[in-house]
């Protein structure tokens, strides 16, 4: 160029490198939107407190290998009414616990993972109305649909975002729990059960953060104000349960094993769980009295229910996310 | 007449200075009020809307004070930058409403509020929520708003912002049927070319002083320090400037197109005087001769000094 | 080079309205105007342009691709610059810039580098650190034009890129849309400042009610009239020996007012009479203007035509 530059020192400058073909965009989208969440103080703390069911876990799991140790002895005796307490089981007359171990770590998993519902809850109500709402309202979108995203990626990176931050409550805790557990205290019998229940961990954990992210996302797609958006995630996560405790306390017990039954999402979401943990199978099929496990049952429930609830709900989010952003990304020039 | 008296007037907002020391007079007719943004046209305007309270000195309209004085606001209609109003209404009961809040009696309000909306045409779309409405209805519906109790002096802040040509054009139109109608308008815009068109007499304010008052040519002439550029349009600028560069009160020549020449002389006068019997000794065929930096334009950027216009 | 865009019997409608009514015309040039009311399918067409809409019929192409099937390739070269503020908060000036480097498909290194350069290019100093919902409205405007440069387009969709600019920011705007069209990107500017345009583009489309009303060259669609001028004096008298020895030469006379005469010369090639005519009556001219529609008349007659035809 020889012309002179109109106002810069420099001019304008040609760049001559290459624009990547493979469709990453939705890897920029995630680390951004990872980046933007983490900034807040109190993501950032709830992502670390949820490392004490990491520790939980591990405490019980040390109480059990003592236990193994010092059955029958009086040291023992307070260390069975914590169990008890947690757990719901009675172990002061079972000998032999050792043979009762994976079992019993799938409660204790099972445990942890009802507390941490509702840790993801609140980390969801941090992190998740923010994530299209605020692009609604800064009107951002129209950076992204100018640009080489489709609405699918689009999506994706959000929902990645979201997925990132209930995966480091639900899932990366129990996972470490289980590797400390197992290299600390003696662990299972065999390395195919860790393995089992590590599946178990993993599709439990999952299955939270495919439903609360995709139900979060369209929340956000919904409103341009995220207060909107998180009011709108407290009464869907509490109503169903508040609702669910009514029916539990009007209805005889034989009329709540279908759909009524299966109102509270926090329910259905357990009810799965148990199941996926096989753990009314695992009770059952040992040779202890019923006396020993029967409150850590609760409630007979049928699995198609809940899950078909559930399964409604992720589908029926994403499909309506899918269609508000399939729609923003038409209007963007002139949002 | 005088229409606004600043007498020394200064405001702050704790330490940020909005107007400092100022003292100006605005006379009848419409008066441009243009400066860069944070210069203090908007605290000027709401200072003489009586909505700010003048930290020193006195801001007078027709001669009285209007600080805590609001029976001398129902002669002044305001127009304000941002969007003020409350989208489920329609256009018509915004006006009417705050026609009724002027002080208007019912009947004289949807009387003066129809007015005010046909003179801003937008009899139309009046039956609309105001948040269906596009930039530029909104623009026209706040200025109906400000004209529909009937006001003597109407100050108008940036009353063009995102309003299409279209309607830029009629409310110019609108502003000029206004004014000869004897309404006095102090209008505020960045767009100097359209305040320009509009009016030669200007307020021009920059870091909360007045820089400019006044006649724009008599402005432009007052400033002795800048030398004055002529733009002749001929077809052989170098014959031309081979004869001018023999005149004393020349101090540059420079050629911005082929046919182009630009004069820079600190007596422009008798440049202009000197130049027919240079073209016609020459046998050359003009096309234009304009002063180059008498307009807006080029006067903001000599007094807020920040670049003259090209 | 293939043309900036092209659209063949081009139609988009919403329901009931037809946003674009059959728009056919191909655009070239380097920087061009895109001028239309509120409600002129403006917005409409550049978002069939960049891919987003499909349109309802016809074909659109930019840059020699169709819009509708290769929209991720025009993507990858067009920048936009929406009208709205459309930052991320949160986000500094640096990340933003970097951020829509990385949606463009560039490696993070090359989007880092080429955010730095391009905001020096549009001078955001220091500021490029702060986080941009704190920046003032021009600055805003410049980071905007930062992010659509970062990937080096070849053509720039700008949407209102002045408004709302104080004077100083929209002089620092027009003369960067000058620039980039010197280093050879094209540029189409959507605005309602014809002032704005009449300085950057050499073309310009009219559009009103989903048609195109005109399209060309500015200087034609401003098409001077070659014998008609308007003359500014001073004058010891009232200037009627002035005027006499004018019309004398076969000027005609249109307009008077005090020191200014609105005539029309006999030829295109008479200015000589006006001088001649000011030396023989001691007449002092101050300004000889050739009479010129505005872009503004120029667009007011586009629209009065489409109403009245």
């Amino acid at each position: 160029m020889n012309t002179a530059p109109a106002t810069s020192a420099h001019g304008y400058r040609r760049w001559s490198g290459q624009l990547s073909r493979r469709r990453w965009t939705w890897l920029a989208i995630f680390v951004a939107g990872v980046r933007l969440t983490n900034r807040a103080t109190k993501v950032r703390g709830l992502v670390w407190m949820s490392f004490m069911f990491a520790v939980g876990s591990c405490a019980l799991f040390y109480m059990l290998a003592r236990l193994e140790i010092l059955a029958g002895s009086d040291e023992a005796s307070d260390m069975y009414g914590l169990i008890n307490m947690f757990l719901h089981v009675d172990l002061s007359g079972v000998k032999q616990l050792a043979d009762f171990r994976e079992v019993l770590w799938r409660s204790v998993f099972l445990f942890m993972f009802k507390g941490e519902l509702f840790w993801v809850f609140v980390v969801i109500m941090r992190a998740g109305p923010g994530l299209i709402a605020d692009d609604l309202k800064a009107r951002a979108l129209p950076i992204y649909f100018a640009r080489p995203v489709t609405p699918l990626t689009y999506m994706m990176g959000k929902w990645m975002v979201v997925a990132f931050f209930i995966g480091m409550v639900v899932l990366v805790p129990n996972l470490l729990a289980l590797i400390f557990g197992t290299l600390t205290t003696g662990g299972l019998q065999t390395f195919g059960q860790t393995l089992a229940l590590a599946g178990d961990l993993l599709i439990t954990g999952g299955g939270v953060v495919v439903f609360g992210g995709a139900v979060v996302l369209a929340l956000s797609s919904l409103s341009s104000d995220k207060r909107y958006v998180m009011v709108g995630w407290v009464a869907f996560c509490l109503l169903p349960v508040m609702a669910q405790a009514v029916l539990f306390k009007v209805l005889p017990d034989e009329t709540t094993s279908g759909w009524l039954g299966s109102v509270s999402l926090y329910r259905d979401i357990t009810v799965t769980a148990d199941w996926v943990f096989g753990i009314r199978a695992a009770w059952e099929s040992t040779p202890l009295p019923r006396e020993v496990f029967d409150r850590a049952l609760g409630r007979q429930s049928t699995l198609v229910y809940p899950a078909v609830v559930l399964l409604t709900f992720t589908i029926g989010s994403l499909l309506i996310c899918y269609c508000r952003v399939v729609r923003f990304s038409r209007s963007a020039a002139n949002a | 007449m005088a229409v606004i008296e600043l007498d020394r007037l200064s405001k702050w907002y704790g330490e940020v200075i909005g107007l400092n020391d100022v003292t100006a007079t605005v006379d009848s007719g419409i008066t441009g009020l243009i400066g860069p943004n944070g210069a203090g046209k908007s605290t000027l305007m709401g200072l003489a809307m009586g909505q700010l309270r003048p930290s020193t000195g006195s801001i007078r309209l027709w001669g009285k004070t209007v600080w805590d004085r609001p029976a001398v606001l129902s002669r002044v209609g305001y127009c304000p930058e941002g969007d003020v109003f409350w989208p489920e209404m329609t256009g018509q009961q915004f006006v009417y409403f705050l026609a009724r809040a002027s002080g208007l009696r019912r009947r004289a309000a949807r009387t003066a509020a129809l007015e005010a909306i046909d003179l801003t045409a937008m009899r139309e779309y009046m039956h609309r929520p105001i948040g269906t409405y596009s930039k530029g209805m909104r623009q026209r519906i706040k200025i109906a708003q400000a004209l529909a109790h009937m006001p003597r002096l109407l100050i108008l802040d940036e009353p063009f912002t995102g309003a299409d040509p279209v309607a830029r054009h009629d409310l110019a139109q609108l502003f000029h049927v206004l004014a000869s109608q004897g309404v006095d308008i102090l209008i505020s815009s960045h767009v100097l070319h359209e305040v320009e068109a509009l009016t030669k007499q200007i307020l021009m304010i920059d870091h909360g002083r007045i820089v400019a008052e006044g006649d724009l040519r008599e402005v432009r002439r007052r400033m002795h320090d800048r030398p004055h550029a002529i733009r002749v349009k001929v077809d052989q600028p170098r014959v031309l400037a081979s004869k001018l560069i023999g005149l004393p009160t020349v101090t540059g020549l420079k050629m911005t197109a082929e046919d182009t020449l630009i004069i820079e002389t600190s007596a422009p006068e008798k440049v202009y005087d000197r130049l027919p019997e240079m073209l016609l000794a020459g046998d050359l065929l003009v096309r234009e001769i304009a002063a180059a930096d008498a307009g807006l334009e080029a006067v903001f950027g000599y007094l807020t000094g920040r670049g003259a216009a090209d | 080079m293939a043309e900036m865009f092209t659209c063949n019997g081009l139609v988009k409608r919403y329901g009931k309205v037809c946003a674009l009514n059959s728009l056919t015309l191909s655009v070239d040039g380097t920087v061009v105007g895109l001028l239309g009311p509120n409600g002129a399918g403006k917005s409409t067409l550049i978002s069939v342009l960049l891919g987003q809409t499909p349109a309802t019929s016809g074909k659109a192409a930019v840059l020699g691709l169709d819009a509708a099937r290769r929209q991720n390739l025009i993507r990858r070269r067009v920048g936009f610059v929406p009208e709205n503020d459309c930052l991320i908060p949160g986000m500094t000036g640096t990340g933003y810039v970097c951020y829509t480097g990385r949606l463009a498909g560039m490696s993070y290194k090359d989007a880092m580098q080429r955010a730095h350069e391009v905001l020096d290019y549009v001078e955001l100093g220091e500021a490029r650190y702060r986080p941009a919902e704190q920046y003032s409205a021009g600055m805003k405007q410049r980071l905007k034009l930062a992010q659509a440069l970062v990937h080096d387009p070849d053509l720039l969709f700008l949407d209102e890129p002045t408004n709302g600019m104080d004077p100083q920011g929209r002089q620092t705007m027009l003369s960067l849309i000058t620039d980039l069209g010197r280093a050879g990107i094209r540029v189409l500017l959507s605005s309602h400042l014809l002032p704005d345009v009449d300085r950057v583009c050499e073309q310009v489309v009219i559009m009103g009610g989903g048609e195109v009303l005109s399209s060309g060259n500015i200087d034609e669609m401003k098409r001077a009239h070659p014998t008609l001028y308007t003359v500014e004096f001073v004058a010891e008298g009232d200037g009627e020996d002035f005027r006499q020895r004018l019309q004398e030469n076969n000027v005609t006379i249109h307009q008077r007012a005090e020191g200014s005469l609105g005539i029309e010369l006999p030829t295109a090639e008479a200015q000589c009479i006006v001088l001649q005519a000011a030396r023989e009556t001691n007449i002092k001219l101050r300004g000889l203007h050739p009479k010129q529609n505005s872009l503004e008349e120029a667009f007011m007659a586009a629209i009065a035509r489409q109403q009245n035809p």
